[in-house]
């Protein structure tokens, strides 16, 4: 065959091949992942929760596949290996839902695996890292009565100190017994921040403690035990919506550190409140 | 004198009468063509005036059928007048001549017996590069559904045009999207220029007298879009006798009126079509076609003198239709319908002094669309455009050179909404500038045409200069069988068309200045033309493209359905090679063409922007990336065949393109809205679908082939010609897809097989 033939040849050739071809393929040949993951590894309570979902073909059609899945967490700085339980849950609404629990306090600074597998083939994986406990540093008391205050420092951040809340553990007169009246602060800071310094202001917050007690504001008889500060440390994937830390899947996994610290206050600073020094007898 | 063969014709002026006495001075030859049957004008009708057998000066006739030759030496010239479609005429003409030429042509119907059209391409300025021009004649060549044809139908057999489907009406140029194409109709911009079903144009064909497309590289006299300009100029109406046409097919039918308000002076024409398609679908094909459109069209044309002319030209459309509509599927009708209607309403006064060397036009445009899409019950968008023009322009004919000037302003007022609740935005910007374009005949082989366009806003981009350049090159003079053609230009898009590009069924369209703050869209175009004629019946083009593009806005993919897409700007760049070959006879016509392009844009690392207001509400940081755009369509193949015997008239059209690239997924789930930092109650939310999509554009359509056939026969009467014309549209019954909806996992596909039976008469 000469080659201008062999040239209208092969067009023909790829025109019939190519125009014989009519079907759409919507899912991608090397889509990236098969699972949607959902969880947070918590601090503040001893069970941890991974929602689970695997990727449908369509939006019509029903959630399944999973059958056969399991999950295992891995404490990286450890190896220490956790299974994951399959619990029978539905969402608020009442449709069933893919839900694994595991029972375990999570460890300051440690980096954590959550593998999806089937028969030990790993189908996707999700990682994330405890924040580090922030570094405080108390300052000066200033001021007096309703502005008497002290600058906190907190260093090593990464991240926004969330739920902070001061808590008075205090006697009232009338009772036996310490009770504990916390004083909230609320999100210490707009956006992600590597330190930090805020205002406890005692003053004020003897205000809040006292109409809690249901002491009149010149009650003098309230013993003051100790203070603490807790807030509660989001990982960056919360606040960092392009961090990819799920492999081989989507969705979300971050984890949250719950931090407390307490600290004692001079004979001067609890008199400048107007409550009785007992911090020594905790 | 006039040739014996030409004798019948009435020239009706003093060609060879009043030899002036001042024979050394300069002097001025002016007139226009017309037809001799209809005594229409004829617009872009070559010129040519020769001495002594060589040419020493030649026009295009405006849009009037009006030519003027200034500085010419008194003497003995030959001057020959030629059309497409019209026997060539020849005359003497002893210069000067005391006023006005009026020179008619007959329609070729004896003469040039094998070959029409190829004589009429020997012209230099018939061929340029990146542009076509297209006669009448051509667009009967292209088999529609429907005896009466349409330019649209015609631009999707060039190469280099891409169409995502024969609904919706959207037109890709040489990687342009449809909102970078400038489409004048008589100079009035129409800013939506075909029907919901795509191969109709929002004007009829019959109305038509010529069209240039220039697919890339187009002059300083346009502007404002930045890929493509189709101006198309419509026939004056018949001046001696009441005419016109009346036709009726399943798809679209129309009547058209030609009324002589005043002999040889002043003529009306009027033009109404409308859909049946929508209305018989259910009975003739078994399923809904849920399209219907309209158009109305008038135009007055008188002359005032034998210098000056008027011209009033109005246009109204209507499209209607469910361009997700899947046949047979039990769909709310209202849903995802789109509605759209054009007004342009034009006027232009060209005066032709009888002794200065310039020809003058002024012209007034308004133009608008409104359009609406009703996404689901409570959400309905709307977008309104319009623009008031003013444009006056000025030719200096000097010799074969020649100088183009213009100054022009243009008024623009954006209103578009998003229901449910959402605050209107009305805005508005006004522009105005200047151009200046000119011909330099360098010599015989080589031909120049430089240009520049500056341009001034009321906000956002504070000016503009856009030049221009194009060449011609002729290696072996005029009579070369090889003509080498080059174009470039700068060009800005400061009135831009949003719409969502990664939806084919929604073709609503925002038109709104560019942001303020951020750059306008701007092209670079770079065209080199190769064009051959080995035989007289043979020719062959080459073209090369590459169109630089920046600064366009594009969608970002949202993972939630049915929600606005925010926008990212990013660059392009489209590039290609069209090659086009067309055996041209008088029983036959054939045409075969083939296109590679290539269009890729890169979207740099940025944050998306919320132009319609209706986002997410969050700009999100958007990481690099590199994508084919969804009109990314890298080989087409088209053959069209006209064979006439007679009265019969046979036509086919094959085309083939390959498949255009979509968004694959990776899989859709139950997406969970994470709250405040550190609140794990999400966990357990009902949550909403979602979509997680793979590499944007990494799939590929199924390709797209159909072939289309017609059949025709004219009986001469008395009074009328009468045509029947039987079609089929998508012989083979090809599946060719036009959206696949990844959200349902349905697909919609174009037109099945659909035959027609068309009936046309004309008045004679």
């Amino acid at each position: 065959m000469s080659t201008p033939r062999c040239i209208i040849a092969s067009i023909v050739w790829v025109l019939v091949c190519a125009g014989c071809d009519n079907v759409v393929d919507p899912i991608a040949s090397d889509r990236n992942g098969s699972v949607a993951i959902y969880g947070v590894l918590d601090m503040r309570t001893e069970r941890q929760l991974l929602r689970l979902e695997a990727l449908r073909s369509t939006i019509e059609e029903a959630p399944g596949g999973l059958d056969g899945i399991a999950v295992r967490s891995v404490d990286e700085g450890t190896g220490v290996t956790q299974d994951w339980a399959l619990l029978d849950s539905t969402d608020r609404s009442g449709t069933p839902i893919t839900l694994f629990e595991a029972f375990f306090n999570p460890r300051e600074s440690a980096t954590y695996r959550v593998e999806v597998y089937r028969s030990d083939s790993v189908l996707s994986y999700a990682r994330t890292t405890i924040p580090t406990r922030p570094v405080l540093t108390t300052g000066s008391v200033v001021g007096d009565s309703s502005q008497l205050a002290q600058s906190i420092h907190l260093s090593d951040i990464n991240g926004i100190p969330e739920r902070a809340q001061v808590a008075y553990t205090v006697i009232d007169s009338s009772q036996s017994l310490p009770v504990t009246i916390p004083v909230a602060y609320g999100r210490l800071a707009t956006q992600p921040v590597s330190d930090l310094t805020f205002d406890v202001v005692y003053g004020s917050d003897r205000f809040v403690v006292m109409a809690q007690l249901g002491r009149e504001m010149d009650d003098e008889g309230v013993r003051f035990h100790g203070l603490s500060l807790t807030f509660d440390l989001p990982s960056p994937e919360w606040t960092n919506v392009q961090v990819d830390n799920v492999a081989g899947g989507l969705g979300f996994f971050g984890a949250v550190g719950r931090y407390s610290y307490t600290w004692t206050l001079e004979d001067e600073v609890v008199a400048a409140i107007g409550w009785i020094n007992e911090q020594s007898a905790q | 004198m006039l040739p014996r063969s030409h004798s019948r014709w009435s020239l009706t002026l003093l060609l060879f009468a009043c030899f002036s006495a001042g024979g050394v001075q300069a002097q001025s030859l002016y007139g226009r063509i017309l037809d001799a049957e209809t005594r229409t004008t004829l617009p872009g009708a070559t010129v040519l005036i020769l001495q002594d057998g060589v040419r020493i000066a030649g026009q295009i006739t405006d849009g009037s059928g009006a030519f003027r030759f200034s500085r010419l030496p008194a003497g003995r010239y030959a001057l020959e007048s030629s059309f497409v479609g019209y026997d060539v005429r020849r005359d003497t003409v002893d210069v000067p001549v005391p006023g006005p030429l009026e020179l008619t042509l007959y329609p070729a119907r004896t003469m040039l017996e094998e070959i029409v059209v190829a004589s009429q391409r020997s012209d230099t300025d018939r061929y340029a590069a990146g542009l076509e021009v297209i006669k009448p004649s051509d667009l009967a060549r292209v088999p529609m559904p429907d005896v009466t044809y349409d330019l649209a139908g015609y631009l999707l057999t060039l190469p280099g045009v891409v169409s995502t489907g024969d609904r919706g009406g959207q037109l890709f140029v040489r990687g342009g999207t449809p909102t970078q194409n400038l489409v004048l109709l008589d100079g009035m911009r129409i800013f939506q220029p075909f029907h919901v079903v795509g191969f109709y144009s929002a004007f009829p064909a019959d109305i038509i007298a010529t069209t240039e497309v220039y697919a890339g590289g187009f002059n300083a006299r346009y502007g404002g879009r930045i890929s493509s300009v189709v101006d198309i100029r419509t026939r004056n109406g018949n001046k001696e006798r009441v005419t016109g046409s009346a036709s009726v097919a399943p798809f679209v039918s129309g009547v058209r009126l030609e009324v002589p308000l005043r002999k040889n002076e002043a003529s009306l024409v009027l033009s109404a079509r409308e859909s049946i398609i929508d209305r018989i679908a259910p009975q003739v094909l078994g399923e809904e076609l849920p399209f219907r459109f309209g158009d109305r069209f008038a135009k007055f044309h008188a002359f005032l003198n034998q210098t000056s002319s008027v011209t009033l030209t109005a246009l109204r459309t209507s499209d209607t239709g469910n361009l997700g509509s899947t046949p047979g599927a039990d769909t709310a009708e209202d849903l995802r319908r789109s509605t759209w209607k054009n007004e342009a309403y034009g006027g232009r006064y060209t005066y032709i002094p009888e002794e200065a060397a310039v020809m003058t036009e002024l012209a007034v445009y308004y133009s608008s669309l409104q359009s609406r899409y009703r996404q689901t019950a409570q959400e309905i968008r709307q977008a309104d455009v319009s623009e008031l023009s003013l444009n006056i322009g000025f030719t200096y004919l000097l010799g074969l050179n020649q100088i183009n000037f213009g100054l022009f302003g243009n008024t623009n007022f954006f209103d578009f909404s998003f229901g449910r609740g959402r605050s209107e935005v009305s805005s508005g910007v006004s522009s105005g500038g200047a151009f200046i374009e000119g011909r330099w005949v360098v010599s015989e082989s080589l031909q120049l045409e430089p240009g520049l366009r500056v341009e001034a806003f009321s906000r956002g981009l504070r000016r503009t200069m856009a030049p221009r350049l194009r060449v011609l090159l002729l290696p072996g003079g005029t009579g070369s069988r090889h003509r080498l053609s080059l174009a470039w230009g700068r060009y800005h898009q400061q009135i831009v068309g949003l719409n969502n590009e990664q939806d084919v069924s929604d073709v609503f369209t925002v038109w709104t200045a560019s942001p303020r703050g951020t750059p306008v869209p701007t092209a670079l175009h770079y065209i080199a033309g190769w064009q051959v004629r080995p035989l007289q019946w043979l020719e062959v083009s080459l073209e090369a493209y590459r169109k630089n593009l920046s600064n366009l806005s594009f969608p970002v993919f949202s993972d939630e359905v049915g929600v606005l897409a925010e926008f990212s700007q990013v660059n392009g760049r489209a590039e290609g090679v069209d090659i086009k070959a067309e055996i041209t006879s008088r029983r036959v016509y054939l045409a075969a063409t083939y296109a590679r392009s290539r269009v890729a844009y890169i979207r740099p690392i940025q944050r998306s922007r919320a132009i319609f207001l209706a986002g997410t509400g969050q700009s999100i940081l958007l990481p690099r990336l590199e994508f084919n755009p969804p009109h990314d369509r890298r080989h087409q193949v088209g053959a069209t065949v006209r064979l006439t015997a007679g009265d019969w008239a046979f036509g086919s059209r094959w085309q083939f393109g390959s498949g255009l690239p979509f968004t694959q997924v990776n899989g859709y789930y139950t997406g969970l809205e994470v709250g405040e930092p550190g609140d794990t109650g999400f966990l357990l939310q009902e949550g909403s679908a979602l979509v997680s999509r793979a590499r944007p554009y990494g799939g590929r359509m199924p390709t797209y082939h159909r072939l289309d056939v017609s059949v025709e026969h004219t009986r001469v009467l008395a009074k009328a010609d009468l045509t029947v014309q039987a079609g089929v549209v998508n012989v083979y019954d090809r599946a060719n897809i036009f959206e696949y909806n990844i959200f349902s996992g349905s697909r919609v596909n174009q037109l099945p097989l659909v035959p027609s039976l068309g009936l046309r008469v004309d008045l004679r």
